[in-house]
């Protein structure tokens, strides 16, 4: 059984986790009210960034490996 | 010695009212005028004055004319060319003598008009009945020309005046006359202040012995001392236009025999915004279609009869033309109220509608039709006429109209809420009756009065000041438009599609980057050149467009997202054509419309393009995009149909990898360099205060939210 801040760690780092819990703390919050994950199970291919009429990045689609859209609409 | 009877009075009170001298000089009190003094002088003369000719010189109403009025003896005989005129006056014609006056007594000649004989020829109308040019005054216009005295005699001895002075009106001859003979009234006719020119009598004007006249409708020629001048063959004048609408009796009524006001068929087709901004919001109206503008009503500086009761009383009229005035004009009155409350009676406000038909223009009074319509001297034709148009999204509400490329708005306005009928028409009065064209005369004879008067005096003959308002209303039979401007008529849309194996394609075309959104058509990363267009599959895109009717009804059904919600799509048999489409690489036949029907399960329905060619919906970002749909060759819009599931499949593919290839950015993706795709497995987002890392890691993928509050 893996805990929250093991989770994260497998994510961003031990160094990622230490930065959060920082930030968290300076703020007077802990890791858990600062930080929440959702998990899918299904396996990313790619995150494809599309641009707007001002050329800036506008919206994102995260495809699986088949490329279908994963959901995040509920994140 | 002669006897003057009443016959010979008669004569000498035409010959008076060719000078100038009308009723109210001949009697000015009742027991003073220039008759009285004519009965003294021919007394003195030893003539022998007949009670019937005493009571005619006095214009003595009731037994002394014999029960007719001066004008049936007087006026009328003169006006008509009757044969006691030739018979008076040596052969001439009340024209012949008409012309010399006014080239004579300028003054005499104010408000001249041309008057138009039984043999159609036109004469100018001078000291005449009804004319303003009677307007000469004893006092200064008795005997200026040393003739009056000398005609008197001769008609009081032959019945006839002078040979002299008939060969000095045939010779046009307007020279010798004195400006004021300054004559003193009740004188007899013997003393005068001025020089009277002195005149050699040629003995009684026989008029079998001098051939009939045939004067010119020009100006008399310069001056011939004493020469007898070979008369012009009368020239036919051009036939006037307006001859059969003057109205001469009541002159409170416009005119008669005016033509039905006939307006244009009211259409509910309307102007296309594609042809609307082709031509600019002016659109050619065809010259043989009707046209009708309504001009709003006014009454500031209308003519009012009440004129002659002033000119009446000022002694500028006579009494009997004046009655005879009043009591026949009365059948286009209405009341009004004076600023003490009282009632009076004034000539109906005129509601005035000018109609434009093959090339010419009309001006109408409603009650009253329609006459050709005239802009200054000519009567007002055009060759081209354009609808000034707002724009048809707005109402297409028609605000003007270029005739020949003038705003017709500006050509009335201009017009100073007059026309004058019937010359100069839409330009306003004629120059005659303007008080600018005058020079002041002091008390009486200012240069408005004398314009006023000029006016009165042509209202009897027919002519009229028509007061109008600015531009009211604009009356067009858009159905007459060419067909290419038109929105189009209303389909039946017979033919319901089958959406398992088809599908409704078009292009959508924006008119400006407001009109895209960023989702449509964004900004093409791989091709800047060809952003303004996008393309469209229904019913596959109600999952990225709610698209919106002509009643501004969102179709939104529950299942879009997914793709479902389209109940129909239907399109109008006899609008099918055929036509090959080409997406991406590939040629597909398909079936060409102009427009379909399609509706939700909800029951919204929506035309694709709208009546006015246009397609308009929100994106999934709640953006609104909204353009013109792109056309065929016909020049009306594309709407392809495509059967078979697979062809349908195929398209849906490209239009997503196209509109994901155009908006996908190298600058934000990581592309792998081998295969061309993107690659990026982790991103991190910010969004408002809050960030968002995606991670695949393994089998999995991980969103993580940082708050940042």
């Amino acid at each position: 059984m893996t805990t929250f801040e093991e989770q994260l760690e497998s994510i961003v780092g031990q160094k990622g986790v230490a930065v959060l819990k920082e930030v968290a703390s300076s703020s007077g919050r802990s890791l858990a009210d600062m930080v929440s994950l959702e998990e899918l199970d299904e396996t990313l291919g790619s995150i494809e960034v599309f641009s707007g009429v001002n050329r800036g990045p506008l919206n994102l689609l995260v495809l699986d490996e088949d490329g279908d859209e994963i959901d995040l609409d509920d994140l | 010695m002669a006897t003057v009877d009443g016959e010979k009075a008669q004569k000498i009170l035409m010959y008076l009212l060719t000078n100038g001298f009308k009723a109210t000089n001949i009697n000015k009190t009742g027991v003073e005028g220039l008759g009285f003094d004519i009965i003294a002088y021919l007394n003195s003369e030893g003539h022998t004055v007949t009670g019937d000719a005493e009571n005619r010189l006095k214009v003595a109403k009731g037994g002394g004319m014999k029960g007719n009025t001066y004008s049936d003896q007087v006026s009328t005989p003169w006006a008509d060319n009757a044969p006691i005129v030739a018979e008076t006056f040596g052969g001439l014609t009340a024209y012949d003598i008409d012309n010399w006056t006014i080239n004579t007594f300028p003054k005499i000649g104010a408000g001249v008009q041309k008057v138009r004989d039984k043999n159609g020829v036109v004469w100018p109308q001078g000291a005449s009945k009804g004319m303003g040019g009677r307007n000469a005054k004893p006092e200064s216009g008795f005997n200026r020309t040393g003739w009056d005295l000398i005609n008197i005699q001769s008609i009081a001895e032959t019945g006839s005046v002078d040979e002299g002075w008939v060969n000095e009106v045939r010779a046009g001859i307007t020279t010798g006359v004195v400006g004021n003979s300054k004559y003193e009234l009740g004188s007899a006719c013997r003393t005068f202040g001025a020089t009277i020119p002195v005149r050699t009598p040629l003995g009684r004007a026989v008029p079998s012995a001098t051939p009939p006249s045939t004067p010119s409708a020009t100006p008399a020629p310069a001056p011939v001392e004493e020469e007898e001048v070979e008369p012009a063959p009368a020239e036919p004048a051009p036939p006037s236009e307006f001859d059969e609408y003057f109205e001469t009796d009541d002159l409170s009524v416009w005119w008669k025999n005016g033509d039905e006001i006939e307006l244009p068929e009211p259409s509910e087709r309307m102007v296309s915004t594609k042809a609307w901004n082709a031509n600019g919001g002016k659109i050619p109206y065809p010259t043989d279609a009707r046209l009708s503008v309504k001009l709003g009503t006014t009454r500031e500086g209308a003519f009012n009869l009440e004129i002659f009761a002033v000119l009446l009383s000022s002694g500028k009229l006579d009494s009997d033309v004046y009655y005879e005035i009043m009591a026949n004009s009365d059948s286009n009155m209405e009341p009004a109220i004076d600023a003490d409350g009282e009632e009076y009676e004034v000539i109906q406000t005129p509601t005035v509608i000018l109609s434009f038909y093959q090339g010419q223009a009309f001006i109408g009074i409603e009650g009253f039709g329609q006459v050709p319509a005239t802009q200054g001297p000519n009567l007002f034709n055009y060759r081209d006429l354009k609808l000034v148009m707002d724009e048809p999204s707005a109402g297409g509400a028609i605000t003007d109209v270029l005739v020949d490329g003038v705003s017709l708005r500006e050509i009335v306005d201009a017009a100073d809420g007059v026309y004058g009928f019937p010359f100069a028409g839409l330009e306003g009065l004629e120059n005659r009756f303007k008080a600018g064209n005058y020079t002041d005369g002091g008390p009486g004879e200012s240069a408005e009065e004398q314009a006023s008067q000029a006016l009165s005096a042509a209202y009897q003959t027919g002519y009229r000041k028509i007061t109008h308002g600015p531009v009211e209303d604009i009356m067009a039979d858009l159905s007459q438009l060419d067909e290419t401007l038109l929105q189009p008529l209303a389909l039946d849309f017979d033919t319901e599609l089958d959406l398992d194996t088809q599908a409704a394609y078009f292009t959508l075309k924006f008119e400006s980057t407001k009109d895209a959104t960023n989702l449509f058509t964004g900004f093409n990363i791989n091709d800047s050149s060809d952003s303004n267009q996008e393309e469209f599959l229904f019913p596959f895109d109600i999952r990225n467009l709610r698209p919106i009717n002509e009643d501004k009804q969102v179709m939104d059904p529950a299942k879009r997202r997914d793709g479902e919600g389209i109940a129909s799509i239907k399109v109008a048999s006899k609008d099918k054509g055929s036509f090959t489409l080409e997406v991406g690489s590939k040629e597909y036949s398909v079936d060409l419309y102009t427009q379909f029907q399609m509706t939700s399960d909800d029951g919204t329905t929506i035309l694709v393009p709208d009546l006015d060619e246009r397609f308009e919906a929100l994106d999934n970002q709640g953006q609104t995009l909204r353009g013109v749909v792109a056309t065929s060759e016909s020049g009306r819009p594309a709407i392809m149909v495509i059967t078979g599931a697979l062809d349908i499949r195929d398209i849906e593919k490209h239009l997503t990898a196209a509109r994901r290839s155009s908006r996908l950015s190298g600058r934000y993706n990581s592309i792998n360099e081998l295969t061309g795709q993107v690659d990026t497995k982790t991103i991190m987002i910010q969004q408002d205060n809050n960030y968002y890392i995606v991670v695949g890691a393994g089998s999995k993928t991980y969103a993580l939210k940082i708050r940042g509050d």
